[in-house]
């Protein structure tokens, strides 16, 4: 090989300066690779960006088709360089994208676009999140009502809760590939509470009102059902209990529950 | 893997016959039709999240088709710690499918914890034989199952590199107990872009541990051949593939396609025609 003589670096080195090349400075790799492949490390360089490029436009299309391809493009290019993949799995690339969004100063007038971001990542989650079963109502009817208040439950692993202040369901629906470009959204609509499913077989978009919304986020977080229902009374005094249970059992949102203090009941 | 055989609800080991890459858009159509083809290879981090979709379809298609896991994102090759949480993973989707093969790339995809994602192509030194025959040994322990390895398409050499591939990859299953997944395209390839020969790096390879073939069409670039998995097998891969099966015998043969993905019947065209030249074909008519 015709090389520079020099100390060999090492491995950990070479790697380093491989990766440098690719998103950065190629000069220390240069003096590590045979002179005849220079102009070849550009598939690397090509290779590696239309991955990641692929990847976002397969997790943001709603995004692609509100900003254009030319400057999701040139976007996605920008978070490549300055967001370190940190898995060998690609399906975990771009979970931020939607705050990178956020940043440019160019999407400022969009101001609804990081929330459809961040609702196109949690359908992207939801879709591979793990199975689970349903929730067995007779196990709950067994529970003896005094300790009702102090079940807490387990939402399905591809449950995934979202509030906006912006319509952003509607907006994701209308920039679908199959709906026409003159669909429009009003903004005035409002914000939404919405969660993200996977009750069967496909992602399912499930608009709650706000005391349901506030009920499964306490319930997310881990508190008692005691607790998730005062949150739910406080947004609307009407809130009806007996029938959220019922609806979110058989939704498959709820698939598990513990008697808190006590052990797991399978 | 270890129960390859003995579980009732999965069809059996991997024959050695031609198999096909399932990718998501032909789910549907191979679950309705159920091709006659060997076996069925996917790549495991596609099944990392644990539900949905891609496990649905691909839990009923491991009850008709033997089933292989193709690691793509462990990078091996990596002066970096392997991923504890990747190689967990991968051993839960191991005892959910239980694949009878499992394998990986001779590669790097990561430095410092920032992941490419891309299969990058190793210094051939002794420092890295030592690292990746570690990881190989590491990560066959954690996952229980043996690994074979395949060998890269390259479009760089680095100037450190003292041992030829083919011998580093011969040194890595000696030395790991490994199998070799042998990519005969990648041969090609990397042949062309290097300038060596393909027949002389083939006959450098050990006949035992070879447990898999890789075949896939490549693209020519400006200034080398890319590895892109988006086209029919060439014909001098075919060709090679012949001068391979004369020295490896019928092995499992897979026909990968990634990119520009066609219909499904055109896989199994290739698939078919592997057979024919393996010989796989006769075998499953007598």
């Amino acid at each position: 090989m015709h090389c520079p003589v020099r100390a060999m670096p090492s491995l950990r080195e070479l790697q380093a300066a491989f990766v440098d090349a690719v998103f950065a400075d190629g000069e220390a790799v240069r003096h590590a690779l045979t002179p005849d492949c220079e102009p070849r490390f550009e598939v690397y360089r090509n290779n590696t960006f239309a991955n990641y490029a692929a990847a976002l436009r397969a997790v943001y299309p709603a995004i692609e088709r509100l900003v254009g391809a030319e400057f999701f493009a040139h976007a996605a290019r920008r978070y490549v360089r300055n967001t370190p993949s940190t898995s060998g799995d690609l399906h975990r690339f771009g979970a931020d994208f939607s705050e990178f969004l956020a940043a440019l100063p160019a999407c400022g007038e969009l101001v609804y676009l990081p929330d459809t971001a961040r609702l196109e990542w949690l359908m992207h989650e939801a879709f591979h999140a793990a199975d689970h079963a349903p929730l067995d109502l007779g196990r709950l009817a067994a529970v003896a009502p005094d300790r009702y208040d102090a079940l807490t439950f387990c939402l399905h692993p591809a449950c995934r809760l979202l509030t906006s202040p912006y319509p952003v369901h509607r907006i994701w629906q209308v920039n679908q590939a199959d709906v026409a470009d003159t669909a429009t959204v009003d903004l005035a609509q409002g914000g939404v509470h919405l969660l993200v499913a996977r009750p069967v077989a496909g992602v399912e978009l499930d608009l709650l009102a706000a005391a349901e919304f506030a009920a499964l986020a306490t319930l997310a977080r881990g508190e008692t059902l005691g607790v998730a229902l005062e949150q739910a009374a406080r947004v609307d005094a009407g809130f009806d209990a007996a029938r959220f249970l019922r609806r979110r059992v058989a939704a498959r949102t709820l698939v598990d529950f513990r008697v808190t203090g006590g052990v797991m009941e399978m | 893997m270890r129960a390859a055989t003995s579980r009732a609800d999965v069809a059996g080991p991997i024959p050695a016959r031609a198999g096909i890459g399932l990718r998501a858009p032909h789910y549907r159509e191979l679950l309705d039709r159920r091709p006659d083809v060997g076996w069925l290879e996917v790549h495991s981090e596609n099944y990392f999240g644990g539900g949905g979709q891609a496990h649905w379809f691909l839990e009923r298609a491991r009850r008709d088709y033997p089933l292989s896991l193709h690691g793509v994102g462990l990078s091996l090759g990596s002066a970096d710690a392997l991923s504890r949480e990747h190689l967990a993973s991968l051993r839960t989707l191991i005892e959910r499918f239980d694949p009878g093969i499992v394998s990986e790339h001779l590669s790097w995809s990561a430095a410092g914890g920032r992941y490419m994602n891309d299969l990058l192509p190793l210094p051939y030194t002794e420092e890295a034989l030592q690292v990746f025959c570690d990881h190989v040994c590491e990560a066959q322990d954690y996952l229980g199952c043996r690994m074979l390895i395949e060998n890269p398409s390259s479009y760089v050499a680095w100037c450190d590199s003292i041992i030829p591939e083919a011998q580093f990859l011969r040194a890595v299953a000696e030395r790991t107990g490994c199998g070799i997944l042998l990519d005969v395209n990648n041969v090609f390839v990397s042949a062309t872009n290097h300038g060596f020969d393909p027949l002389a790096y083939l006959a450098a390879i050990p006949v035992a541990p070879v447990g898999e073939i890789h075949l896939a069409g490549f693209d020519r670039g400006e200034h080398c051949l890319i590895d892109t998995h988006g086209k029919p097998v060439a014909e001098p891969v075919w060709t090679l593939y012949a001068e391979a099966m004369r020295r490896f015998g019928p092995v499992p043969t897979l026909i990968e396609w990634d990119t520009d993905l066609p219909p499904l019947d055109v896989l199994l065209d290739e698939a078919g025609r592997a057979d024919a030249l393996s010989g796989a074909r006769d075998a499953v008519a007598a």
